[in-house]
């Protein structure tokens, strides 16, 4: 009588632990809110520079209406939330810097220039690029490439000494098409998630930089903005018919 | 005489095998349930799938965005 309950206590304790393993296999591998798992074949890849697996760059489009950014990978808590669409009304997206497992270290489109932080995979929708935009600010010249190949080249103007453009890495953000392609922004303009580092606000802005035309073609060539790249309205017209939201811009120092 | 309690032990251990694996077909559907699509400016799709065939396991091509959103720009100029 007495193996018979011990039997009986043995049974009933491997039927709860094995109702609680089908519980616990919910997740899938996959975690809710916290670090990858370190057993998974995606942590065990490591971080990946989005560049290296595509040779191109990877942009990540907010799938809601908003998205919680984290400062660290595996953070529970939000460190901030960035609504989608954005403040200029375009379907928010961010330039993926690294992946690592379930989570994306992404380019923000915030102060200080440069800034970035992780975010949920699952919270995004990737597609692709294999455009780039560089700036010399030296030379005055723009440079698109798909790839190692150069597709166009022009002149640009850039900021006077006391509003400079800045140098660092920035991606497209969204297409603007002001209401008259013959003022100050010429035929097209692309926002950029970098921002100028002497104007707090311009224009009732929040002094965000962009790519886009001009009506002063004479200017190109030199120092005339106010921390923006100007292009001529044909480049900023190929542009538009181009290069998606998100491509990368490189300003050179 | 003795067999009834462990017949009572297993099927108790099965059917609670049986209601964990239900919980878990359950919570997994719950989390592949497509959230919905953020509300979309004039052709502000930042990317087309089909648009350019991509190698398979890598996302689609991101294509241009089409309509710009007509707007009385901000920027610093």
């Amino acid at each position: 009588m007495r193996h018979v309950k011990i039997h009986t206590g043995v049974l009933l304790a491997a039927g709860l632990i094995a109702g609680l393993a089908g519980c616990g296999s919910s997740n899938d591998g996959k975690s809710e809110g916290g670090p990858p798992r370190t057993g998974s074949p995606a942590a065990n890849a490591g971080p990946q520079q989005a560049a290296q697996l595509q040779g191109g760059a990877e942009i990540a489009t907010v799938r809601g209406r908003r998205i919680a950014v984290h400062k660290q990978k595996g953070d529970g808590a939000a460190w901030k939330t960035l609504s989608s669409p954005n403040e200029m009304g375009a379907t928010r997206v961010l330039l993926v810097d690294t992946k690592d497992g379930d989570w994306l270290k992404v380019l923000l489109p915030i102060r200080p220039n440069g800034s970035t932080g992780w975010v949920k995979a699952s919270d995004v929708t990737l597609s692709s690029t294999t455009h780039r935009v560089e700036i010399d600010p030296k030379a005055f010249t723009f440079t698109v490439f798909d790839g190692d190949k150069v597709l166009r080249t022009g002149q640009v103007a850039t900021g006077e000494g006391g509003t400079p453009t800045p140098a660092g890495r920035f991606y497209f953000t969204e297409l603007v098409k002001p209401p008259n392609p013959n003022g100050d922004y010429g035929a097209y303009a692309f926002g950029l998630s970098g921002f100028s580092p002497t104007l707090k606000t311009f224009a009732g802005g929040p002094g965000q930089l962009a790519v886009h035309g001009t009506n002063k073609a004479s200017a190109l060539g030199d120092k005339a903005s106010h921390g923006c790249v100007r292009v001529a309205n044909d480049d900023i017209t190929w542009m538009a018919k181009t290069l998606a939201i998100g491509t990368p811009v490189v300003v050179k120092e | 005489m003795r067999l009834k309690p462990l017949i009572g032990a297993v099927a108790l251990g099965v059917g609670l095998a049986g209601t964990g694996l239900a919980a878990a077909e359950a919570a997994t559907e719950a989390s592949t349930t497509t959230p919905a699509a953020a509300p979309t400016a004039p052709g502000q799709l930042p990317s087309r799938p089909g648009d350019k065939p991509s190698k398979p396991g890598e996302p689609p091509i991101a294509a241009p965005p089409g309509k710009p959103i007509p707007k009385a720009p901000n920027y610093t100029g």
